[in-house]
């Protein structure tokens, strides 16, 4: 297929399903008896990228680095503050709401809170198709019964209700409802780790089979680094609102740049006893994303910290291959195995008071 | 239809080199049952567990398996409908269910100590940082209120807390939820216990934040020689930190045994299966994570043979109607499974390679 540009001009090629350029979401922080905006929690900043037709792209990073709302602002939950998105190389504000939902679902982390408890699972399963008018009752019936026999429950369950079911069992029944539309792009919200251990892999074999079967796209939002690489063609690693590493899957595993990503992975507990290792621990921690660092945001955490961090917010440079990475001082790092020093707690704290005497100048 | 008549043979439950070991606390044959309306739920149904001085025993298991209940139990912080119905809960040379309150409130913070997943369960909203941990020296020690500030601005050092002068005033809320953690820690380290009891206590917590609690039990461990029970899912958490390891499953231990051992051969097919389908950086990402089918049994309606009988890839038919016993192996470990033969009195528990091939029936 030539890599031709989609019709609107937005130099989105065919094989992109969905774009994302510049994505900048903030949330008002309100305040004081009148309730007025005192600040902006940055949850996204400029962040972009593509997700090709067919592929799982992984978005990781630890609690509030914006994972979350990149999914949901993809799905129109939010208006973005800025940036676009294209899905299929149409701008998604200028599309209808209800195209949006049939193209577009998502899984959510809690199975159990994210089912309506006083409604049966066909009730559930068959919503979306009873709000876009789809098929007669008897037509919707057998695809609410198809679906259930698709995710591996059985059909004979539709008329119960979510409690009498367990979360792996739940969790099943929220992909059949975000399925029964036959989206072609599913956001996957952590959609493993609420679940009992030895549940989570049913799960995640049931994703890949449902991908083979119906050519979805994923994007899939998690902090387990070994279920992302696990599942994902291609990874972003988001830290503070920002994208600071993405690469292929094999790539990013095996020639992770970024020293924050390259924590990440030290931070994993490896489950070998044999091995013994010297791990990377990041002191501090993440810094409040209403007041982002100046400079780079990894810079009260970074262990290869230069001047020029707490002045130039680094841009994403490519290394080849499409594996980018925003960080000043990368090429010192862009070699295979070359260990990171360790910071001290003592520089640590050196570090986050010169910032903060820096801050209150 | 546990056969119970046998006699009072060499117990067989602890690993044998457990078993010799200079032990701390030893629980043996701890029952707690939950009285509901239903019914009796056996949260805890004849565990036996012990933890030498200044090691770490790593107890795992999925929720609902009675791993936390056995923590409590130990601490005897089950309230009714739960009761602890049998079982020694021995602390050195004393049982801990037969103390009285009174001395077992002066265990509790002082000889243990417990640290939970959420943080918020075991700090008071109401009181300072430096309030609830002079609570428990004023209950523990004598000593005078400038004693007592001096203690605490140290154990805020001693788990990392920067700034313990002005922490010290901080509200619960005021913290992050890796500080909170570091607060619950340093409350329970007030006293040096000789032994930590943490549930889950990085589960809530990122991964590099995770990392850094996780060394700092490490580094206070290696400087107190305190004994450490950690209960988590997370096997990489126990890889990394425990001596030992029982794997508990639907209220009973079904495998014990030293880390190296358990890591390199586990033996249980439940331990097994936990083990290949969690996803590692090591997983082969062209091939389909193997899984253990169905789920957990509701603690109601188990089984009348071996409890994991229907998710099982290795059933056979004895499996069906025999409760298997923890099994003492060569090698000194203990598994609760038909496939490994079971005590000399017994005289049908030898595996039989053709029950294996009929294994499916046993299922659903």
């Amino acid at each position: 297929m030539a890599t031709e540009t989609a019709g609107s001009g937005n130099g989105v090629s065919d094989d992109v399903l969905v774009s994302v350029q510049k994505l900048t979401k903030h949330f008002p922080v309100r305040g004081g008896i009148l309730l007025r905006t005192i600040g902006h929690v940055h949850a996204a900043d400029e962040v972009s990228f593509d997700i090709k037709r067919g592929e799982t792209f992984g978005l990781v990073g630890e609690s509030g680095c914006g994972k979350t709302t990149v999914g949901r602002t993809i799905l129109r939950v939010y208006p973005p503050t800025s940036g676009d998105i294209y899905f299929g190389g149409e701008d998604v504000s200028k599309l209808d709401r209800k195209v949006l939902a049939r193209n577009m679902q998502i899984i959510f982390q809690d199975p159990y809170g994210s089912l309506d408890p006083r409604i049966t699972v066909g009730g559930i399963i068959g919503e979306g198709l009873e709000v876009h008018g789809i098929g007669s009752p008897d037509e919707r019936n057998e695809q609410i019964r198809e679906i259930m026999d698709i995710v591996g429950i059985s059909s004979h369950y539709a008329q119960r209700y979510p409690h009498e079911f367990s979360g792996g069992q739940r969790q099943r029944i929220g992909i059949a409802r975000a399925l029964v539309l036959r989206p072609q792009f599913l956001v996957c919200d952590e959609p493993v780790s609420a679940l009992d251990v030895s549940i989570q892999s049913q799960i995640l074999n049931l994703l890949r089979d449902l991908q083979g079967e119906f050519g979805l796209t994923y994007l899939f939002i998690a902090h387990n680094l070994a279920v992302v690489r696990y599942v994902c063609d291609r990874v972003a690693v988001m830290y503070l609102g920002k994208i600071v590493e993405q690469a292929d899957t094999p790539e990013l595993f095996g020639n992770a740049i970024h020293p924050y990503t390259r924590a990440l992975m030290d931070a994993i507990p490896v489950p070998d006893p044999s091995e013994q290792r010297e791990r990377l621990i990041i002191p501090g921690e993440l810094p409040s994303p209403t007041n982002p660092p100046q400079g780079c945001r990894f810079n009260t955490r970074c262990a290869v910290v230069q001047d020029v961090c707490f002045n130039e917010e680094p841009p994403l440079r490519d290394f080849g291959d499409g594996h980018l990475v925003a960080c000043h001082v990368a090429e010192d790092f862009d070699r295979r195995g070359t260990a990171l020093p360790q910071l001290s707690s003592e520089m640590h704290d050196a570090i986050t008071d010169s910032v903060r005497s820096s801050t209150t100048d | 239809m546990s056969n119970s008549n046998g006699a009072p043979e060499p117990r067989m439950e602890l690993p044998e080199r457990v078993e010799k070991g200079d032990l701390l606390l030893s629980v043996r044959n701890l029952r707690t049952h939950f009285r509901v309306r239903d019914g009796i739920v056996r949260a805890v149904d004849g565990v036996s567990y012990a933890i030498e001085r200044g090691k770490t025993l790593g107890l795992v298991g999925e929720s609902g398996c009675g791993k936390s209940v056995s923590a409590l139990s130990v601490m005897r912080l089950i309230r009714p409908p739960g009761d602890i119905v049998e079982g020694e809960v021995m602390w050195q040379d004393r049982d801990l269910r037969t103390l009285s309150d009174r001395e077992m409130r002066s265990v509790r913070g002082d000889e243990i100590s417990m640290i939970f997943q959420e943080p918020m369960t075991a700090l008071n909203p109401v009181f300072t940082t430096g309030n609830q941990i002079g609570e428990v020296l004023r209950e523990h020690r004598d000593f005078t209120r400038k004693q007592r500030y001096e203690r605490t601005i140290e154990v805020l050092r001693l788990v990392g807390i920067p700034q313990p002068e002005q922490r010290i005033k901080a509200y619960p809320h005021e913290l992050s939820g890796g500080m909170r953690q570091r607060v619950m820690i340093a409350m329970a380290l007030a006293c040096e216990p000789q032994l930590l009891l943490a549930d889950e206590p990085t589960t809530a917590l990122d991964v590099t934040i995770q990392a850094q609690i996780l060394e700092l039990i490490r580094e206070i461990r290696a400087r107190t020689g305190m004994a450490l029970l950690l209960i988590t899912h997370d096997l990489g958490v126990i890889a990394e930190m425990a001596d030992d390891v029982a794997v508990m499953y639907t209220g009973e231990v079904v495998e014990y045994a030293d880390v190296g051992s358990l890591f390199a051969a586990p033996k249980h097919p439940y331990t097994r299966g936990l083990m290949t389908s969690i996803p590692s950086l090591m997983t082969d990402r062209a091939e389909r994570l193997s899984t253990i089918r169905g789920s957990v049994p509701h603690m109601m309606r188990l089984p009348l043979g071996c409890l994991f009988q229907s998710r099982c890839p290795d059933a056979m038919n004895i499996c069906r109607d025999n409760r298997p016993q923890l099994q003492r192996l060569e090698d000194g470990r203990t598994v609760r499974c038909h496939l490994y033969p079971q005590r000399p009195s017994g005289h049908d528990g030898e595996p039989l390679p053709q029950a294996r091939a009929t294994a499916g029936s046993a299922a659903s």
